[in-house]
């Protein structure tokens, strides 16, 4: 089910939260607003964490993560790195990067198989993210990008690249990535996937301004959708058979 | 014109007969080298057959090599994380043209994938035939240049005889996957075989470099029998470059590689680990950047530095380790490439190196990539392979040799100087001994004007008996050949040469009047070129005026014209002149500025300036409040009851918004402000402003 939601009047929660399947990290804000929409919708399958990553807000840019590992920039307290340990499930490793391009989440894309990252990402953090993340890593860009993080969303199930991602483009990467992929916008035309949108296995949110065609795009090809065909065949008719009987 | 017919193991030089096929009469070096023409053939690559062109609109394809069609998705995923596709993905983003995985297997610096640019791989001058190999497709050159090209290449040119015992071509290619033309197609020519010269041991033994081939060979079956408790023979090589560090030991094989049997790269042991050291972008070494720019205090900056004594240390503990120096110790060649002192220094430069000083220790003759093991395996395969070569038939060399006579003395009447200078006979150098040679140019060197003029009569004397018609100039023009580590091989000079780069007018003198011939070249320069500065310069001139134009072809000397005492005179009587005037000006200027000076202390007086252009109500205000008129002491100067008056007089004159200075009434909305006093024009702003100091 893909959800809308805004953080202090920005569409981008994808800047401010960061949702895996076996945790989701959302930035500690002035409204409990933003959390409540995250504790609502996936609270009750895995936790929702309140974070600062170097005393900033900008959780979901600075860090990256899948259900195995999280992996946070070198300017993490150790204090926010132990409160992360307190916080997440013991089989989620936490790893501190020492790396140039410390925005991790913008110059790392990954679901829990694989990950594209920046080109001049350093080898050593290429590995540390091998091994902590337990992904296969590309050195990739997208649409003649190099932050594959900002401009795509990925989750084990499909993904969600820039809208000038070409078609071959596109088939490359999702034989790569094993995935179906599709071209889109979120926030009203925004080819900022990353930050307008946050997705996991089985919830996704989006920025308020996301219009309801590319919410139902983000459904269809994150399988989130409760209102496509299935839906109706199955999961409606019982309800309906159900209030009828 | 000679190419590569074949590449092959050098384990395979003794079973396949080879070995027994080269001629062991025939001296190495020179000879064969002179007929060596085309020395890129040693970088003869295989062409790798490319990938059809066709591209299937399947999606197991890559779009940024713009290649290829996968067979699985697992081919794709490996292609996707090759270097070659990384190189193409960043060539992509400068949207630059895809390169082909040939041309990628060519470029040595793949550094520049990871984002270090930095490549600081300078080769050993004697070491870098690539660089020289580009530069040498002119093969129409004479062939001596050719000779002094393939001179300093890397490796020794067996020649085999034509009827020698080729491996079937087919049998090499086999060995080592390469693909010669086949030499079968071709009428049967002259054949050497290139082997690496590192391979073989330094300190010349007495055995003949054949022997020291057959030394390398595989033992024959005879002695393998035995040979199962002599210990393995083992190559070690180590690479350090760019934060880099890989080191393995590979066993050499002790049968014969065939085609069922291939040339085994598993190494014994490796290592190879990475820090980050290189600074991205900009390039080069922490260090080197903080030696020569100070240091960078960026975050950055310190990891780097961090990590660079990080990497030294491990580097030296992989190397100090027990296991390693046991490998070093009884490997039979150890073979390094460590780039910039940095990179040696980290190798070599502690107490008790292990690879210090060891006499198996050698460098890698050709370009490296970043360490890695598949690298170290690349040049374990490279450095075992030896190639067979056509070469040209041997051209008879140079015009018949002349006597062994000196005939370069200038017969001072005679014209053609410079044609005589061109022919120096090459015979010269075996009439003075090296050790002499070497004191002459030191003595030249040092501006030893009698120690050389009389070193010289001395070995003429000693020389006479020998050759009757040696002359002293003859022995003042023999060329000297140069020694040094970084010139090559062939490069001579001359005694006048070293005096005048040394600027030694005297020695100069002495040499040009015992007939020294300044045409002579020595890298292209005349002496008179290399004159570092005029008195040197005016030692060639004046010798020019005193010894006619006839003399010698001053043009070709390129010596300016000549200088006559008269000139001279006219010169410094010009220059002291100038002097004179320079030294007048100086003074006059000088003069100036103290009468400025005065007049400007004149001007200013004791008082502050405001005090002479006040408006007459402010001096009639200042009369009054103050007990001189005129010349108004500075407010530090004034008592303090003065002072207090003063102030009680402004603090009125505020209240009533008058003019604090002058008390002069202050039109609507234009007062000047200062400090929250008021005042009705600048110069009351001004002048109060010197009085409160």
């Amino acid at each position: 089910m893909a959800v809308r939601a805004q953080f202090e009047n920005s569409n981008d929660i994808g800047v401010f939260a960061s949702l895996t399947n076996a945790y989701c990290l959302v930035a500690i804000g002035g409204s409990e607003n933003f959390y409540s929409a995250f504790e609502g919708e996936v609270g009750d399958a895995i936790p929702v964490v309140h974070a600062s990553i170097g005393g900033t807000r900008i959780v979901g840019r600075l860090t990256v993560g899948n259900r195995n590992g999280l992996l946070v920039p070198n300017t993490t307290t150790d204090q926010e790195l132990q409160h992360l340990r307190n916080s997440l499930p013991d089989k989620v490793a936490i790893q501190r990067i020492e790396e140039r391009l410390s925005a991790l989440g913008n110059v790392v894309a990954c679901n829990d198989y694989v990950a594209l990252v920046h080109p001049d990402i350093d080898r050593e953090t290429e590995e540390i993210i091998a091994d902590v993340l337990q992904v296969e890593v590309f050195r990739q860009t997208i649409a003649g990008n190099v932050l594959v993080g900002s401009y795509c969303a990925l989750s084990n199930r499909g993904g969600l690249v820039h809208p000038r991602t070409s078609i071959a483009d596109q088939d490359e990467l999702s034989s790569l990535l094993q995935i179906p992929l599709v071209a889109g916008t979120v926030n009203r035309g925004s080819p900022n996937i990353g930050g307008g949108l946050v997705v996991n296995d089985f919830a996704a949110f989006a920025g308020v301004d996301t219009t309801s065609t590319e919410l139902s795009v983000i459904e269809s090809i994150f399988k989130l959708q409760q209102a496509g065909p299935s839906y109706v065949v199955n999961d409606l008719r019982n309800q309906l058979i159900d209030s009828m009987t | 014109m000679s190419h590569t017919v074949a590449s092959l193991s050098l384990f395979v030089l003794g079973s396949s007969g080879l070995l027994g096929s080269i001629s062991s009469s025939v001296t190495v070096d020179a000879s064969v080298e002179a007929t060596l023409a085309n020395s890129d053939s040693i970088e003869d690559r295989t062409p790798i057959p490319t990938p059809s062109e066709t591209r299937e609109s399947s999606a197991l394809s890559c779009s940024a090599c713009g290649v290829l069609s996968f067979e699985t998705v697992a081919d794709q995923r490996v292609h996707f994380k090759s270097d070659w596709h990384r190189f193409n993905v960043k060539r992509r983003l400068k949207s630059l043209q895809a390169v082909s995985e040939e041309v990628f297997d060519d470029l040595s610096d793949v550094s520049s994938i990871e984002g270090s640019d930095s490549s600081d791989n300078e080769e050993d001058e004697g070491d870098d035939f690539t660089a020289k190999d580009a530069g040498q497709h002119g093969r129409d050159k004479s062939h001596k240049m050719m000779a002094d090209i393939t001179k300093s290449r890397p490796v020794f040119a067996f020649p085999i005889s034509a009827d020698g015992v080729l491996p079937s071509s087919s049998k090499a290619t086999d060995v080592t996957g390469a693909t010669g033309p086949n030499p079968t197609d071709k009428p049967q020519r002259d054949r050497a075989v290139l082997v690496y010269k590192c391979l073989f041991e330094y300190p010349a033994p007495t055995q003949t470099l054949v022997e020291r081939l057959a030394a390398l060979q595989p033992p024959s079956k005879a002695i393998n029998v035995s040979a199962i408790a002599t210990p393995q023979r083992t190559w070690t090589i180590v690479l350090l470059s760019s934060g880099h560090f890989a080191i393995a030991t590979f066993q050499l094989p002790t049968t014969p590689p065939s085609p069922s049997n291939p040339l085994s790269t598993k190494p014994v042991l490796s290592k190879s680990f990475h820090r980050y050291t290189t600074r991205r972008k900009q390039g080069g070494s922490q260090s080197t950047m903080d030696s020569s720019k100070g240091n960078a205090n960026s975050a950055g900056a310190g990891l780097r530095r961090y990590n660079e004594k990080a990497l030294m240390e491990e580097v030296r503990g992989a190397l100090e380790s027990a296991e390693w120096k046991k490998l070093i110790a009884n490997s039979e060649r150890v073979f390094y490439h460590a780039a910039g002192r940095g990179n040696r220094q980290v190798i070599f430069g502690y107490e008790g190196a292990v690879l210090k000083e060891l006499p198996t220790l050698r460098t890698l003759p050709f370009p490296t990539k970043r360490p890695t093991l598949t690298e170290l395996q690349r040049i374990f395969r490279e450095i075992s392979t030896v190639r067979v070569v056509e070469v040209e038939p041997a051209k008879p060399t140079s015009p018949s040799v002349a006597p062994l006579t000196p005939n370069g003395a200038p017969k001072n009447a005679s014209p053609d100087k410079s044609q005589e200078a061109a022919q120096a006979p090459e015979q010269e150098k075996t009439l003075i001994d090296p050790v002499t040679q070497a004191k002459l140019l030191d003595f030249a060197s040092r501006g030893k004007t009698p120690l050389l003029t009389t070193t010289l009569s001395t070995l003429l004397d000693r020389l006479l008996p020998v050759h009757s018609d040696l002359t002293l100039s003859a022995l003042v023009n023999s060329p000297f050949k140069i020694d040094s580590p970084s010139s090559s091989s062939n490069a001579t000079t001359t005694l006048l040469h070293t005096s005048s780069k040394a600027a030694h007018p005297d020695t100069v003198t002495a040499l040009l009047d015992l007939g020294a011939n300044p045409t002579k070249l020595s890298r292209g320069k005349t002496p008179y070129e290399l004159a570092p500065d005029r008195p040197t310069r005016d030692v060639f001139r004046r010798f020019r005026a005193r010894a006619g134009e006839p003399a010698w072809d001053w043009r070709a000397a390129r010596v300016a014209e000549p200088l006559t005492p008269e000139m001279e005179e006219e010169r410094d009587k010009k220059e002291a002149e100038k002097k004179k005037k320079e030294r007048e000006k100086e003074k006059a200027r000088a003069k100036e500025k103290k009468e400025r000076e005065r007049e400007a202390a004149a001007n200013t007086p004791p008082t502050p300036p405001s005090a002479s252009s006040k408006p007459a109500a402010s001096r009639t205000i200042l009369a009054a409040s103050a007990a001189a008129p005129a010349v108004r002491p500075p407010a530090s100067a004034a008592t303090e009851r003065e002072k207090r008056a003063l102030a009680a007089e402004w603090r009125v004159r505020a209240m009533t918004g008058k003019c604090v200075m002058c008390g002069g009434m202050i039109a609507q909305g234009r007062a000047f402000e200062r400090m929250g006093y008021k005042y009705c024009s600048t110069d009351c702003v001004q002048g109060h402003r010197e009085y409160i100091g």
